[in-house]
């Protein structure tokens, strides 16, 4: 009888409980306010990533159109600088990546990521990867170790993007006429960019967690409400 | 890995460290493991609530419709070990239709489209 006392108790504090739950406020409450110095670090960091990607875009079209002119020696020139545009590019980000991960380690709380998703990218290593890690995002719990998972997920991107990079200009270099070295380079850079999406987001997520960490005000609050106001 | 840990050590604490049970003394344990795991679902529905953990309305659904469900089978087996084994085809028949409902729930709660979160704060400056 104790059991069916204690089970109507356990079940009618569920219902209730997730009877009143409102996901979508939940969800509100999760977007936390960006203040101006993390807003201005994202639109830079935004800016940098659309350059990086034109000037990327930018010089593998200008390959394409050497070739197709037969100006193989250009052709090959200007491949080696979007290479060298991705290859920067990617120092850059994982930079960013170590330093994200050692942030990620100082906040109390991370807006939650969407688990990593094949559908975006090109490469099949890199959907492999994505669905891996897809996987694993539904067997952790907690939103930081999520965090670092798409961190980890971002890294190994990123080498497999240089490395298929580097790959694809070393076939185009070799056999300049053959087209299949120059979709290949085309798909890298198409992953990279949306790599850097995947990018921005965790980058936002961060600034956004980063915000809500308590910087004193809650102490304020509690001397204001003991009475030890100046 | 705590909960593996738990899982663990409370199967082998069931397995060696408990008499021998049967099937005609089930209520002597039933009771107690079903009461605990609406208290767990119980534990993670204030968790939820506290930690505002956006949750999809499918694992809502399901800890919704399986509290319940819970709370209905130990209710049969209260009135199982009060009238005997002579009501055990009725106490089957009702935990079947129980477990239908339950079944029904899920497939409309999985089925039905999930309605996109809407009028979201715009990030402000606070400068």
């Amino acid at each position: 009888m104790l059991e069916l006392v204690l089970s109507t108790v356990g079940c009618a504090a569920l219902c209730y409980t997730l009877g009143r739950y409102n996901r979508s406020l939940a969800l509100q409450r999760w977007e936390f306010v960006l203040n101006a110095p993390e807003q201005r670090a994202l639109d830079a960091l935004r800016r940098r990533m659309e350059l990086d990607s034109a000037l990327a875009r930018q010089a593998l079209d200008a390959a394409s159109k050497a070739r197709d002119e037969k100006r193989a020696p250009d052709a090959i020139t200007v491949l080696r600088v979007a290479l060298s545009v991705l290859e920067e590019a990617g120092a850059d980000r994982l930079t960013r990546i170590r330093a994200m991960g050692i942030y990620s380690r100082m906040v109390q709380a991370i807006r939650p990521l969407p688990a990593p998703s094949a559908a975006s990218f090109r490469g099949t290593r890199l959907k492999l990867s994505a669905r891996v890690a897809g996987l694993l995002h539904g067997l952790m719990v907690g939103t930081q170790e999520r965090f670092r998972l798409w961190l980890t997920m971002m890294r190994l991107g990123v080498g497999i993007v240089l490395h298929g990079g580097r790959r694809a200009a070393e076939a185009a270099s070799r056999q300049p006429e053959h087209p299949k070295a120059w979709t290949e380079f085309a798909d890298e850079l198409s992953d990279f960019e949306a790599l850097d999406a995947s990018h921005l987001a965790a980058f936002e997520a961060l600034a956004a967690s980063l915000a809500a960490v308590d910087r004193g005000g809650r102490q304020q609050l509690w001397e204001r409400i003991a009475g030890n106001t100046r | 890995m705590v909960i593996l840990a738990l899982l663990t050590s409370s199967t082998v604490a069931l397995a060696w460290l408990t008499p021998r049970s049967t099937y005609r003394n089930l209520w002597d344990w039933q009771p107690g493991v079903v009461t605990a795991a609406v208290w767990l679902l119980t534990a993670v529905a204030l968790l939820v609530v506290l930690y505002q953990i956006p949750i999809g309305e499918w694992q809502r659904a399901v800890v919704l419709g399986f509290a319940p469900y819970l709370l209905v089978s130990i209710t049969l087996i209260n009135i199982w070990q009060r009238r005997g084994w002579q009501v055990r085809e009725v106490i089957g028949l009702l935990d079947s239709v129980a477990y239908l409902a339950l079944v029904l729930f899920w497939v409309y709660a999985a089925w039905r489209q999930e309605e996109p979160p809407h009028e979201m704060i715009p990030a402000r400056s606070v400068a």
